[in-house]
């Protein structure tokens, strides 16, 4: 598959995103468009991507062009937000898009919107696919693993079986853009997220939903941690704590009423 | 509800741990101040007191405190290093006298590792001679330990090690690095980062389930601990609205802690485990907000466990 981008503008405001250091670049101006397009062609197979394409009004345009030069199948990558009404997904069915790759990060309205920091989007992306299949397009949906959805890997898989998606496809975060900033918060761990990659493989092969899982999420990102990461022997002297008091004195008796006076003073309420 | 109270007996110790948490300071519970605090703990209807220091066995007012405590329907127990009880005859004698209940802390599986967080050589040895002399005199033995970053990538080894040779310890407890305060806090290399546990944590509470014993966790955000958000101390003191009372040998002196929250990070308000979660103890002290991330389990399962036990 060949990719064609339409530059970084999104309605969404995904936390792992790979764009969006660059959204206020231009959009792709027309003329632009048309050369990458001219210059991916001949190819069976060509996917529309942005940011999201669809908040284009020219992809219409883009799509018959594309169809015009002779591409076979073209497929959009698309939150599907727009998807939501139906008239939309039937008129860019017509013009010639025949398949959608859709992001769907979550299980539940509130795992999804996290991820996609616009409340609300879950339910218009499910609406969204639900359109799309119903208008006869092939849908397969895109899930990056974060340290948030990992633990419902199975259920988003079901969740898109259940919506008509043919496939689902797990990647792990692009550590740049927005995810760079904040890695700790979104790298799953792989050794804790490859029971739950397991589980929906095996889910996969009862239900016949098409799993691909990147290779990336099954190998550990780096070992920086621990004891391999410390010199014991530079660190051998340990320093006192700066209100350590060290010494042979030994305060006791009265002198402990300057430290604990509610222990003599409730006793001595009661007598 | 099973609310404890805390008697630092002491604050000098006999080892030099490099993350410790409540350093030596020179005073000294004596026997009426502490029985007033048993006395006072009793009248609260508290479930027993945990003497803890310093190393509270370098008291000499261990023997008296048992007693008066057991008189007064307390249960007792020790937290120490176990460098005292290595002495097969004084931990006979101790269990004799009523103190039945031990934790031991033990910091790794590793000799070396252990002996470097206490400063102190062949510590490692004295602390599981003392495991093997109180578990086999019939104490009730729990293990303890502190998450820091020489031990935190190999939590599991020392799960591992509990199940395999130290068929007296029923219990673990593991506590995050406080980075705040004592030698944590001029001692920086201690310290961890949180993403550098996980892995190796999730699988000691693994192993330690696997092999029949219990374990609580505290200082340890849920995020970090989901599959076992019900063994948290601090979410388990939130749901039974627990309390305890501590008597420092410091300048905090007697602390009554009835709130188990720390600190969140703005993307927590996501959390579907935020009502029953602490938080992350001392954020920005020495742990980076930026490691919580918002998980999205149902936390009725999690209360429902912990109401149940």
């Amino acid at each position: 598959m060949r990719i064609l981008q339409l530059g970084p503008r999104c309605n969404n405001a995904c936390i792992f995103c790979a764009n969006a250091l660059d959204r206020t670049a231009p959009a792709v101006a027309t003329r632009e468009w048309m050369e990458r397009l001219a210059a991916l062609v001949p190819t069976e197979e060509l996917g529309v991507m942005g940011g999201e394409p669809t908040l284009r009004e020219d992809l219409f345009d883009i799509v018959r062009h594309a169809k015009r030069l002779g591409v076979g199948r073209i497929v959009l990558r698309t939150n599907a937000r727009r998807f939501t009404y139906v008239s939309y997904a039937q008129q860019l069915a017509s013009a010639g898009v025949s398949g959608l790759d859709v992001g769907l990060y979550g299980s539940s309205p509130a795992m999804h919107d996290y991820h996609t920091d616009v409340p609300g989007s879950f339910l218009q992306t499910l609406r969204g696919i639900k359109h799309a299949t119903a208008v006869g397009m092939n849908v397969i949906t895109t899930c990056v693993v974060t340290r948030s959805n990992y633990r419902h890997l199975v259920d988003i898989a079901r969740l898109a079986g259940s919506l008509g998606a043919q496939g689902v496809r797990f990647r792990a975060p692009e550590v740049i853009g927005r995810a760079a900033a904040t890695r700790s918060r979104i790298v799953a761990p792989p050794e804790l997220a490859m029971v739950h990659l397991r589980r929906v493989r095996a889910q996969a092969q009862r239900s016949g939903l098409d799993v691909s899982i990147d290779r990336a999420l099954t190998v550990a990102v780096d070992g920086s941690s621990g004891v391999q990461a410390v010199d014991m022997d530079r660190t051998a002297k340990a320093w006192p704590a700066r209100q350590e008091q060290r010494s042979r004195e030994r305060r006791s008796g009265d002198e402990l009423r300057d430290i604990l006076p509610s222990l003599f003073d409730s006793s001595e309420d009661e007598s | 509800m099973a609310n404890l109270g805390y008697l630092q007996l002491v604050r000098h110790c006999n080892q030099y741990c490099r993350i410790c948490s409540n350093p030596e300071t020179p005073w000294v519970l004596d026997l009426d101040a502490a029985i007033r605090a048993l006395d006072d703990f009793a009248q609260r209807g508290y479930a027993g007191v945990i003497l803890t220091g310093g190393e509270p066995s370098l008291s000499e007012i261990v023997e008296p405190v048992v007693m008066h405590a057991t008189q007064r329907g307390l249960s007792v127990r020790m937290i120490t290093n176990g460098s005292r009880l290595a002495d097969k005859s004084l931990a006979q004698r101790w269990i004799e006298a009523g103190l039945r209940h031990f934790h031991v802390s033990l910091y790794s599986s590793r000799r070396e590792v252990h002996d470097h967080i206490t400063c102190v050589k062949g510590s490692f040895d004295l602390a599981r001679h003392a495991i093997r002399n109180l578990g086999e005199g019939g104490a009730v033995l729990n293990l303890n330990t502190v998450i820091n970053r020489f031990n935190c990538d190999h939590l599991h080894e020392l799960a591992q090690l509990v199940v395999d040779e130290m068929p007296w310890v029923s219990h673990v407890v593991i506590n995050n690095l406080d980075p705040s305060m004592g030698r944590a806090e001029t001692n920086r290399q201690a310290l961890h980062r949180l993403v550098d546990m996980e892995v190796s944590l999730h699988k000691a509470l693994g192993i330690l389930t696997a092999g029949a014993r219990t374990f609580r966790v505290e200082r340890v955000p849920l995020c970090f601990m989901v599959d076992y958000a019900h063994c948290s101390t601090e979410t388990r003191k939130i749901i039974k609205a627990e309390e305890r009372i501590i008597h420092f040998l410091d300048e905090k002196g007697t602390v009554r802690q009835t709130s188990f929250r720390h600190h969140k990070a703005a993307v927590c308000a996501h959390c579907s485990l935020d009502p029953i979660c602490a938080g992350l103890f001392e954020m920005g002290h020495g742990f980076d907000e930026t490691e919580l991330a918002p998980v999205f389990v149902d936390p009725a399962a999690i209360i429902r466990r912990v109401l149940r036990q």
